[in-house]
């Protein structure tokens, strides 16, 4: 029976050519290492983000409740395709008077989007962009058509009233970072949406405005399926 | 068929030279010693830190609101060379009178530092510094262009209104960190900047001083394009 060897390159790794047969790494004291699947995933070049708001220009998010057939955003992932959505997070700029805030990200089969919004360019987490998305995201303005298959809720929260407050020095107001992140990994669910399937992110306040991004990992379906 | 064996090394462990081949380590119940990529990076000598302020002495961030062109820091990562941002920390030491607080870090290709600020002078993780970082980095008082292709919002996080709070026994504040903090790990979307590309980290509040640091693995962009 083979018991494991392993090269051991603690300081002097060796980085061959693509597709080269190479020995497993090692530490000196005979340790395996391991690269994170998504680290794997964003050096290949297969993970994305879709941004709304730039820079110091806020969105204005939907005003009062969430409603199902108006998301802040869409992303139809086509037939053909899979995505593992990583990260979503939302940074709000302006609240409005009190009233519920509601944040909720759904996803599932059967969906679709009766209006696109205004389009986002997705762009590649590496750099030099070695590959293109084939999902299609919109912003705003939207109007869609809720899963109808196996539904999902892969995200939601919000605060029961929530409003801009006033800050002083000496006025007692809760001061916090207004950011709302949920991260895959985090979670350790990791959503798999095997296209034609529909992601879309509710984000909603009295009169709210702010900035939103969405990373995902995305494949071939026939890589998962 | 042949069932993979390891040796069990759990508390006598053996530790070779470089380049030698080793049993992969094991503990006495099979399970494999495993070291992270990033850990093994550091240990080889390629995880870099950028910082400004130092000690007691913090920087000045950009008074009011982000501008694009003004981040409080720019790093010019040179064709041949790949980054991956692991960790961006801020400190806050003073907010100033109430106003919004933007924190924003962005990468991308396309982008140049038209006048760069005070250099940084990247430290190597490992104290012996057996590699050094081809990146030029800078903060404070300089200029820039924002990238142009493949833009990405890396973090974004804020305060819709924070301010310098007095505390004291008698006046209830909220009374908590000023202390802001990404992690790749935690977000599972590794951004891969390839050169020539540019990562810009904007810092502001109405009147802000504070500290921050940048961490970062460093490759020749060979080993992974």
């Amino acid at each position: 029976m083979a018991l494991i060897k392993a090269k051991v390159r603690q300081s002097s790794a060796d980085r061959v050519a693509e597709g080269t047969d190479t020995y497993v790494r090692a530490l000196r004291d005979g340790s395996l290492t391991f690269a994170d699947f998504l680290m794997a995933m964003s050096l290949e070049g297969r993970c994305f983000q879709a941004l709304a708001g730039t820079f110091t220009a806020p969105v204005t998010f939907t005003a009062g409740a969430i409603v199902a057939t108006t998301p802040s955003y869409a992303m139809t992932i086509p037939s053909g395709t899979t995505i593992i959505p990583l990260e979503m997070s939302v940074q709000i700029e302006s609240i409005g008077t009190a009233l519920i805030m509601e944040i909720l990200a759904t996803a599932g089969q059967g969906g679709s989007v009766s209006t696109a919004g205004t389009a986002i360019t997705p762009s590649n987490i590496r750099s030099d962009s070695p590959m293109g998305t084939a999902c299609v995201c919109t912003h705003t303005a939207i109007t869609a058509v809720a899963p109808t298959t196996n539904y999902q809720e892969i995200w939601r929260t919000g605060e029961i009233s929530a409003l801009d407050q006033t800050h002083s020095a000496t006025v007692s107001v809760y001061d916090h970072a207004h950011t709302y992140t949920w991260r895959a990994k985090a979670s350790g669910a990791y959503p798999v949406l095997v296209g034609p399937s529909i992601l879309t992110f509710d984000i909603s306040t009295q009169a709210g405005t702010g900035f939103f991004q969405i990373k995902w990992a995305e494949l071939p379906s026939t890589a998962v399926v | 068929m042949a069932l993979i064996k390891t040796r069990a090394r759990q508390t006598t462990v053996e530790r070779v030279a470089e380049g030698t081949e080793t049993f992969v380590r094991g503990f006495r119940d099979g399970t494999l010693s495993m070291a992270d990529l990033q850990t093994a990076m550091a240990l080889e000598g390629r995880i870099f830190e950028a910082k400004a302020g130092t000690f007691t002495a913090p920087i000045t961030f950009k008074a009011g609101a982000i501008v694009a062109t003004t981040p409080t820091y720019e790093m010019r990562i040179p064709a041949g060379t790949t980054i991956i941002p692991l960790e961006l920390n801020v400190q806050i030491e003073s907010i100033g009178t109430a106003l919004i607080l933007e924190i924003l870090a962005t990468g991308g290709q396309g982008g140049s530092t038209t006048t760069a600020g005070t250099a940084i002078v990247p430290a190597n993780l490992r104290s012996d510094a057996p590699v050094k970082s081809v990146c030029l980095c800078s903060h404070t008082t300089l200029t820039v262009v924002a990238p142009t292709k493949n833009y990405q919002e890396i973090w974004r996080t804020g305060e819709i209104s924070a301010v310098n709070q007095t505390h004291s026994d008698t006046v209830s504040v909220y009374d908590h960190a000023h202390t802001y903090n990404w992690k790749a790990a935690d977000a599972g979307a590794y951004t891969a900047l390839v050169g020539a590309s540019n990562l810009f980290f904007y810092i502001s509040t109405q009147a802000g001083t504070g500290f921050f640091s940048i961490k970062w693995m460093e490759l020749p962009s060979g080993a992974i394009v």
